[in-house]
C-alpha cells in the first residue's frame, strides 16, 4: 500500500518550516526579550524563529503549485511498527523486564517488513535477547531486571 | 622562526607521540582500538548501517567507560567504516558505506575481471598510507592550531561557529534552501532546557525531563538510527551477490607503480577536504576520483577496471576521515554529523571540547593520535586474513539485521537515564526523522546547529555585553572580521550560480549528486 500526497516535497518543507519557526517565535514571545546588550531568554529563539519562518514562506511561495515529484509513503506499516516497536520497548520495559519486554519488541519491529520471516524471528529473537544480556546486564551492569516481579515470585520459593 | 625554535617544536611534537603511544599501547586501550576498527569495518562492510547510526548507538555504552577508550572506540568505529565500506564496494557493487560509492565503478570491474583479491589489496593499503599520513597532520597541525585557537574570545567564537556552519550547509550536497532551516531548526532544538543566563526554562512545556534540554542521544539515534531504518524498509534495496574467488591479496608490480602517484593524490585531496566542515568524506573520495581522470593519460579507462580509481578515492576518504579530527579536536567545531556525536561522546565524559582539550587532557588527546595510527595497522593487517568472514557476513539480509539495531537502540536509550520517557521521544523522533528524509532535508545540519547553537548564543550574548549592544564588535575584530568575510564569500560562491540560473559547480559535483544518496551521513 503506497500513499502520494500531490505538490512537490520543497513545498511541505516549506510548511514545515513555517510551522516549526512560528510556534518557536509564539512560544517565545512569553519569555523576557531583554535588549540587545543584554539578551533575554527569549531573544534569540525569536530571531532564530522569525528566520525560519521566512525561509519558510519563500520555499513554500517558490514551489506553489509547481510540479514535482510527489512524496510517497512506500510503506506505512514499516513507519508504523517501528515506531510501535520502538516505544513499546519504552513502555513495557519496567513492567516486563528485560527479556520479555524484548521478544515483543522484536516481535512487532520483524512485522514492520514485509520480508521476515518467523522462523527466522525466533532465531533473531533467541540471538538477541542472549546478546543484549551479555554485554548491557552483565557486562556493563546496567540495572535492568531481566524478568517481571511476577514470574521471579513464581520461581521463588 | 629561528633554528631553536624549529628544533624545540621538534622535541615537543615527538615527546607527545611517544607519550600518545605509551597511553595507546595498554592493554584496555588497545582492546578498545581493535573493538572499534573491527566493528566499524563490520558497519562498513553491511551496507543500512554507517558510523554515524553506530556511534550514536555506542554513546551510552562510553557512559561506562572512561573517556580515553571510549574516543579511541569511537574514533576506530568512523575510519574502520570507511575501510569496510570498499570491500563490499568491490565485492558486491553495493557501497556499505556512502563514501565508498566511487569505489564501486572500479573496484567492482576489478572484481568482475577475476581481480577482486588485488582490488581489495590495493584499497587496503591506499587507505593504510593515507591514514598514517592524515594522524601524522594531525600530529603536526594541532598544536599551532589550538595556540592560535587559544587567544579567541567571545566575538571570534561567535564568528567562528557561524562560519563552520555556513560552510557545512554550503560544502555538504543538497539544497541550501533548505538546509539553513535545518541548522535553524536544530539552533532551536539546542535552547530546549535551561537558559543559562536566566536561570528560566525554555521550550519544556512543563515536562521534567526537558528541563535539561532534549538529549543528544535520543537526538542523534533517532534521526540517523531509527529513522534509517524506516527509511530501508520504505524503499528496500535489492541485494545482488556476486560470488568471487580471491586468492591472492596483493595487488601487482603493476599496479603498484600505476597507482603510487594516485595514492599520493587522493591522499592530499582527502586530507584537505577533511579539515573543511561539511564537505565530508564522500565529496573526497569523489573529488579524488574525478581528479584522477583529469590527469590520467587514457580517461577511457576509467569505469572498467583502472586500479588508480580505485585507490585514489579510498586514500582519500581515510585521509578525510582522520583530518576532519582535526577541527573537532582542536577547536571543538564539529563538520560532520558525525563529529558532532564524537563531540557529544567527549560531553559525556565531562570534557568541554575546545583549544583547551590539548592541554588539560594531553593523555586523550595525543593517546587518540596514536591510537588512529595503530588502528589503521591493525585495519590493514587483521582485515586482509579475514575478508572470508566479510564476504560471508555481507550475505545477511537486512531483515534481520534492522531488529538488532533498533533493539540496541531502545535499550541505549534508556540506559542513559533508565526512563522510558526518553525511548517514546526516540521514536518520535525516527518519525520526524523519516518526515525529514521524505522532504529531503538534510537531518545532518540540524544535529550541527543542536550542538553549536547553545555555544552560539552564548558567545553572542557575551559579545554584545562587553560592546554594550555594538554589533560592530564583531567586524572590528579581525580575526572575527575574516571569519565573517570568509562566511560572505562562500555565501557568495553558493548563491550566485543559482540566480543566474544554473549550476556552477565543478562537474565532479554533479557525479556526486547523481552518484550518492541524499543522506550519506558522515
Amino acid at each position: 500500500m503506497r500513499l502520494r500526497f500531490r505538490n512537490n516535497r520543497d513545498f511541505f518543507a516549506g510548511l514545515l518550516f513555517v510551522a516549526i519557526g512560528g510556534g518557536a517565535c509564539l512560544v517565545a514571545s512569553a519569555y523576557p526579550l531583554g535588549t540587545t546588550a543584554l539578551m533575554g531568554p527569549g531573544y534569540f529563539p525569536e530571531m532564530v524563529g522569525g528566520l525560519l519562518v521566512v525561509f519558510g514562506i519563500v520555499l513554500a511561495a517558490k514551489n506553489l503549485g509547481v510540479e514535482g515529484e510527489p512524496v510517497t509513503v512506500g510503506s506505512p506499516r514499516g513507519l508504523v511498527l517501528v515506531t510501535l516497536s520502538v516505544s513499546l520497548f519504552g513502555i513495557l520495559l519496567s513492567s516486563l523486564g528485560l527479556v520479555l519486554t524484548t521478544f515483543v519488541s522484536t516481535a512487532v519491529a520483524c512485522l514492520a517488513s514485509a520480508e521476515s520471516r518467523w522462523r527466522e524471528f525466533i532465531g533473531i529473537y533467541l540471538f538477541l535477547a542472549v546478546l543484549v544480556t551479555l554485554i548491557f546486564v552483565i557486562g556493563l551492569s546496567m540495572p535492568i531486571a531481566l524478568w517481571p516481579e511476577w514470574i521471579k515470585a513464581m520461581f521463588a520459593v | 622562526m629561528d633554528k631553536g625554535h624549529v628544533c624545540g617544536v621538534a622535541v615537543d611534537l615527538f615527546h607527545n607521540i611517544v607519550m600518545g603511544f605509551g597511553v595507546t599501547l595498554t592493554p584496555n586501550n588497545l582492546l578498545a582500538c581493535f573493538i572499534g576498527v573491527s566493528l566499524g569495518t563490520f558497519i562498513g562492510v553491511l551496507p543500512g548501517i554507517g558510523p554515524l547510526a553506530t556511534i550514536a548507538i555506542l554513546l551510552p555504552i562510553t557512559y561506562y567507560m572512561p573517556a580515553v577508550p571510549s574516543l579511541i572506540m569511537l574514533a576506530g568505529v568512523y575510519y574502520g567504516a570507511m575501510y569496510g565500506g570498499g570491500i563490499s564496494a568491490i565485492l558486491l557493487n553495493i557501497p556499505g558505506e556512502a563514501s565508498a560509492a566511487v569505489a564501486c565503478l572500479d573496484g567492482h570491474e576489478m572484481a568482475k575481471q577475476g581481480r577482486a583479491g588485488p582490488a581489495l589489496g590495493i584499497s587496503a593499503l591506499s587507505s593504510f598510507f593515507a591514514g598514517c599520513v592524515g594522524t601524522l597532520l594531525i600530529a603536526l597541525f594541532a598544536v599551532p592550531l589550538a595556540n592560535v585557537a587559544l587567544d579567541f574570545t567571545s566575538p571570534e567564537y561567535f564568528s567562528l561557529v557561524v562560519l563552520g556552519l555556513v560552510c557545512a550547509v554550503v560544502l555538504a550536497h543538497g539544497s541550501l534552501m533548505k538546509a539553513i532551516p535545518m541548522v535553524l531548526i536544530g539552533l532551536l532544538l539546542g535552547m530546549v532546557g535551561i537558559d543559562v543566563n536566566s536561570g528560566m526554562l525554555r521550550f519544556t512545556f512543563g515536562i521534567p525531563e526537558l528541563e535539561d534540554g532534549l538529549d543528544f542521544v535520543v537526538l542523534a539515534m533517532g534521526l540517523f538510527g531509527i529513522a534509517e531504518i524506516i527509511k530501508n524498509i520504505d524503499s528496500p534495496r535489492s541485494q545482488t551477490t556476486h560470488s568471487t574467488n580471491i586468492r591472492s591479496l596483493l595487488p601487482s608490480r603493476l599496479d603498484f607503480l600505476q597507482c603510487w602517484k594516485s595514492v599520493l593524490r587522493g591522499t592530499g585531496i582527502g586530507a584537505f577536504i577533511g579539515i573543511l566542515p561539511g564537505a565530508g568524506v564522500s565529496v573526497a573520495s569523489f573529488s579524488a576520483y574525478a581528479l584522477e581522470k583529469k590527469v590520467a593519460k587514457q580517461p577511457s579507462r576509467f569505469g572498467h577496471g583502472a586500479p588508480e580509481g580505485l585507490a585514489a578515492p579510498e586514500a582519500a576518504n581515510n585521509a578525510a576521515a582522520q583530518t576532519s579530527m582535526i577541527p573537532t579536536l582542536t577547536l571543538g567545531i564539529p563538520g560532520s554529523a558525525t563529529m558532532a556525536v564524537m563531540l557529544g561522546a567527549m560531553m559525556i565524559q565531562g570534557i568541554t571540547p575546545g583549544p583547551q582539550v590539548m592541554i588539560k587532557y594531553p593523555d586523550l588527546f595525543w593517546g587518540m593520535i596514536a591510537s588512529m595510527w595503530i588502528g589503521n595497522l591493525f585495519l590493514v593487517i587483521l582485515n586482509l586474513p579475514m575478508i572470508g568472514i566479510w564476504t560471508r557476513l555481507l550475505m545477511i539480509p537486512y531483515r534481520m539485521l534492522y531488529p538488532a539495531i533498533l533493539l540496541f537502540c531502545a535499550i541505549g536509550v534508556f540506559s542513559v537515564h533508565s526512563n522510558p520517557f526518553d525511548i517514546i521521544t526516540l521514536a518520535l523522533v525516527g518519525v520526524c526523522g523519516y518526515v525529514f528524509v521524505k522532504l529531503q532535508c538534510e537531518p545532518a545540519p540540524l544535529l550541527l546547529g543542536y550542538i553549536l547553537g547553545p555555544m552560539m548564543e552564548e558567545n553572542l550574548r557575551r559579545s554584545l555585553l562587553l560592546s554594550q549592544g555594538d554589533p560592530m564588535i564583531f567586524l572590528t575584530r579581525p580575526i572575527s572580521l575574516g571569519f565573517l568575510i570568509a562566511t560572505a564569500a562562500l555565501l557568495l560562491w553558493a548563491i550566485v550560480p543559482a540566480l543566474k540560473g544554473k549550476k556552477e559547480r565543478a562537474s565532479s559535483d554533479e557525479e556526486i549528486q547523481e552518484l550518492i544518496s541524499p543522506e550519506s551521513s558522515g
